[in-house]
């Protein structure tokens, strides 16, 4: 683990930390509806500087946000260079067999990697503030209307908790079975693509194995410990505070700029 | 077969908030034949330095030598190492995949250019060593097997490259007693025919019966490096970190507490069972 996995949750003390992860929820999707929205040089520069008060409130160390930029790079130049070359316009700046340069093109190709970054910055900002276990409780939370339609949101929630909790047991594991076969001769960083793909299954069977052999035992395990699968979520009260409000009211504030401009 | 390690420092996730010290400053040498035992509490960086031995792992700070070479050095050749250093991991059992025994164990011989002939040498060779009966075994499925079938499976897998270097990682963990008698006759067989063996365990018994020198780790550190006889012969110390003397050596200072003089040099099953024997015959049965 000598790379932070994107996305990854980061212990620190912060105002955004302490802020009830459902208000969290809800600020995120508002944000992100006002970055679909935006299409105004304006509209960009407030919700990036948004994004910036909320980074440097959060404590995340400058370098990890950025590094999950840098990790998406030729995904953002693609997405770039494909809605620059195959925009279609009237006003073509350069033409050669089916690609066509134009400025409204570029223009284009500019607002779609600035929405995937600023996508990416919020929710960087989520995940690295909120504890998975957090994030889970706040959606169960967020859909207990949902069993009004005879929805089992207490399970799908449970379901979704485990499979978030065991991610890091078992990518652990992956890297051990990796390591072992790599020890007994296994070439996984070979070139051709063939020659992969067939080692590879020298992983993927003793992953599997194991993830079904974990899934059994914690059945068992939740089982003997008196599991009854609930059908209602717990309620739990929501207590805001000024963090809160001041979370909804910039995010809301800005999601109206947005709208209006 | 040379090992050396010079100031070996590992620490994970630098500079994030997961920053966590594995290794610490660790340095010594093992030569041709020799059987190491590694003792220490959870976490002290034991498996860690298994994996940095095997070339899996790159340490922080520090290098590794084998037969002479860097091991860490950017023309070092790792698929060589893999050939002469051979690691079983924690539960070598789940890394079981193939649809056959034979096939599994023939595994990492995939990539080394052997003919046919000493391909199937090597296999069965290697699953004689670890007691099994090669016709009878080869065309099972390994995961239709038991438990500690499955481990001297794995351990054939590793034994087929015939590494001059063994490491052993918690190897007789979740074994019953006469696995373990048996795991600890197989390394003692292979030991003797001149393989070197390093092993991390926490079985004062098994080390007690196999290793000939035992280096302790404590929160990251070397802290001793001595024969085995010395080791136990100082229970105090193994005690105050947490680690316990094997059984037999336990039963020589409770007798020891009681009056009964044991030579504290004294500490493997036999030797304890002889001079108990002999203490009583000397003082006289039914006295």
């Amino acid at each position: 683990m000598n790379r932070m996995p994107l996305g990854m949750y980061m212990p620190f003390e912060s105002v955004i930390h302490s802020i009830d992860a459902r208000v969290k929820l809800v600020c995120f999707l508002a944000l992100i509806v006002s970055v679909i929205i935006t299409d105004t040089l304006v509209g960009y520069i407030v919700i990036l500087s948004t994004a910036f008060v909320f980074i440097v409130l959060s404590r995340i160390p400058f370098k990890i946000a950025l590094s999950c930029l840098y990790r998406l790079r030729f995904f953002l130049i693609i997405i770039f260079v494909m809605n620059a070359l195959f925009f279609t316009s009237e006003n073509i700046l350069v033409s050669w067999w089916i690609f066509n340069i134009s400025k409204e093109g570029i223009l284009q190709g500019v607002h779609v990697v600035l929405r995937v970054v600023l996508v990416m910055l919020f929710s960087t900002c989520l995940t690295a503030t909120t504890s998975p276990v957090e994030l889970t409780k706040a959606l169960e939370s967020l859909f207990r209307p949902l069993r009004y339609v005879k929805i089992p949101v207490g399970q799908i929630c449970m379901i979704i908790s485990i499979a978030i909790q065991f991610i890091p047991v078992i990518s652990q594991e992956a890297l051990l079975i990796k390591q072992a076969q790599t020890a007994r001769g296994a070439r996984f960083e070979s070139r051709r693509l063939i020659e992969k793909a067939k080692e590879s299954l020298a992983l993927v069977i003793p992953i599997f194995l194991s993830a079904i052999r974990r899934a059994d035992e914690l059945a068992l395990a939740m089982e003997a410990r008196g599991y009854r699968s609930a059908n209602t979520p717990e309620k739990r009260s929501l207590k805001l505070s000024l963090r809160e409000y001041a979370g909804f009211v910039v995010s809301a504030a800005v999601c109206a700029l947005q709208i209006m401009i | 077969m040379q090992l050396e390690l010079n100031n070996i420092s590992l620490t994970y996730a630098i500079s994030t908030p997961y920053e966590t010290k594995a290794l610490s400053d660790v340095s010594f040498s093992a030569k041709k034949g020799e059987f190491i035992a590694v003792m220490g509490q959870t976490g002290s960086g034991k498996s860690t330095l298994l994996k940095i031995i095997a070339g899996l792992e790159k340490p922080s700070s520090g290098t590794v030598f084998f037969n002479g070479e860097d091991i860490n050095a950017y023309s070092y050749n790792k698929a060589k190492l893999r050939s002469y250093v051979g690691m079983v991991f924690q539960n070598p059992e789940y890394q079981l995949f193939e649809s056959s025994v034979y096939k599994d164990v023939a595994f990492g011989l995939k990539h080394a250019e052997y003919t046919k002939d000493e391909k199937h040498r090597r296999v069965k060779n290697a699953l004689e060593t670890v007691g099994f009966e090669f016709d009878k075994i080869k065309d099972l499925s390994p995961l239709a097997l038991s438990g500690g079938e499955k481990r001297r499976v794995a351990i054939a897998g590793v034994l087929a490259a015939e590494p001059e270097l063994i490491l052993f990682d918690e190897p007789v963990a979740g074994l019953d007693p006469v696995g373990r008698n048996d795991f600890v006759n197989t390394v003692k067989k292979l030991n003797k025919a001149g393989i070197t063996i390093i092993m991390v365990s926490h079985n004062a018994d098994a080390i007690a019966e196999c290793a000939e020198r035992i280096l302790i780790f404590d929160n990251t550190k070397l802290i001793k490096d001595a024969p085995a006889a010395k080791v136990f012969a100082d229970s105090k110390t193994l005690k105050n970190i947490g680690l316990e003397v094997n059984g037999a050596k336990y039963l020589a200072d409770l007798l020891k507490k009681r009056g009964m003089c044991i030579d504290d040099k004294l500490y493997r099953y036999e030797e304890i069972v002889k001079a108990v024997a002999e203490k009583i015959k000397n003082a006289g049965v039914g006295k």
